[in-house]
């Protein structure tokens, strides 16, 4: 265990397997992209940043402005996939949350 | 419940409840799957059950159309060499209708069970082969995510106006209204 965020404990070894399933899932996202519908590019891209979240959650991580962000994020992917609105504002969302917390 | 009502009712859950489902009723569940129909009843299919909880991540992380852990999955595969015997060359394609037709079961019996499902194609095929060992003529072509769904329930996405796409007779005929159909899009 290495000292995190508010020197919360970090998970290394639990880091290292969440990060491994993170590149099994970028790489099957790419390779599926070849033949699917262009729109689940930014899908695929949203869902990653949504597991790579979850990880750092889990390897004790986290923190208020990726919690935030990561709200924003399963609101992107539900717009996605039921058709609504708003897709890009959720991904506008996402940046502000990061990036206002700096 | 009735099938109708089943079949209207059904959505695509992507988020599911902590609690397990029942072992006898992912067994109901696969009773169903194997009562589908069959082209030339060629009988290629094999249905794989996981709910260990470190396969269901293995399988989350090659399967990019699976956006949340579920209780449950079953693998619909295809037994290649099977389908090819049984159903010529044409088999591979009946496999795989024959895969979409248990599918199809799994979802309305689930519906019936007061479980979710969601139909998953967005998967790396060999991967999954890899991870439920199967031989290399057993091919997954559909996992079917299985749990009991977590509030609220999906909102239907749109379906197209009847109007264009239900035809009388031929192509051209305007079929809705014939049969007693009027709008579309919401179930
Ligand atoms: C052949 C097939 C493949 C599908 N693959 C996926 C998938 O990989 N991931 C997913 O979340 N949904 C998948 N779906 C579910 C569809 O997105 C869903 O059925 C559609 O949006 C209509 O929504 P409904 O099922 O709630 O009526 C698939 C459905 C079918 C029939």
């Amino acid at each position: 265990m290495t000292p995190g965020i508010d020197d919360t404990p970090v998970d290394l070894a639990g880091l290292g397997e969440g990060l491994k399933r993170l590149l099994c899932y970028l790489a099957a996202s790419a390779r599926g992209l070849l033949t699917e519908p262009a729109e689940y590019g930014p899908l695929r891209l949203m869902e990653a940043a949504s597991r790579l979240i979850e990880t750092m959650q889990v390897a004790g991580m986290s923190d208020p402005a990726l919690e935030k962000a990561f709200h924003h994020i399963e609101r992107s992917k539900e717009q996605l996939l039921s058709g609504a609105a708003g897709f890009g504002e959720s991904v506008d969302a996402v940046l502000d949350a990061i990036l206002e917390s700096e | 419940m009735d099938v109708i009502t089943a079949i209207l009712e059904r959505r695509s859950v992507r988020r599911f409840a902590r609690r397990g489902v029942e072992p006898e009723k992912l067994g109901h569940l696969v009773k169903a799957a194997i009562w589908a129909p069959s082209g030339s009843n060629i009988q290629a299919l094999h249905f794989i059950v996981v709910t260990a909880p470190d396969m269901l991540t293995a399988l989350k992380s090659v399967a990019p159309g699976l956006f949340s852990l579920p209780p449950a999955v079953i693998a619909i595969c295809v037994d290649r060499q099977r389908a090819m015997s049984k159903g010529g060359t044409g088999g591979s394609l009946l496999g795989m209708m024959d895969a979409c037709f248990a599918a199809q079961n799994i979802l309305l019996a689930a519906q019936a069970e007061g479980l979710g499902t969601c139909v998953i194609r967005s998967f790396h095929q060999g991967s999954v082969r890899t991870l439920l060992q199967c031989p290399q003529e057993v091919v997954p072509e559909l996992l079917v995510t299985v749990g009991y769904p977590e509030e609220p329930l999906p909102r239907a996405p749109r379906r197209r106006p009847w109007s264009e796409v239900v035809h009388l007779e031929r192509y051209a005929g305007a079929g809705a209204s014939a049969l007693g159909l009027e709008g579309g899009g919401d179930p």
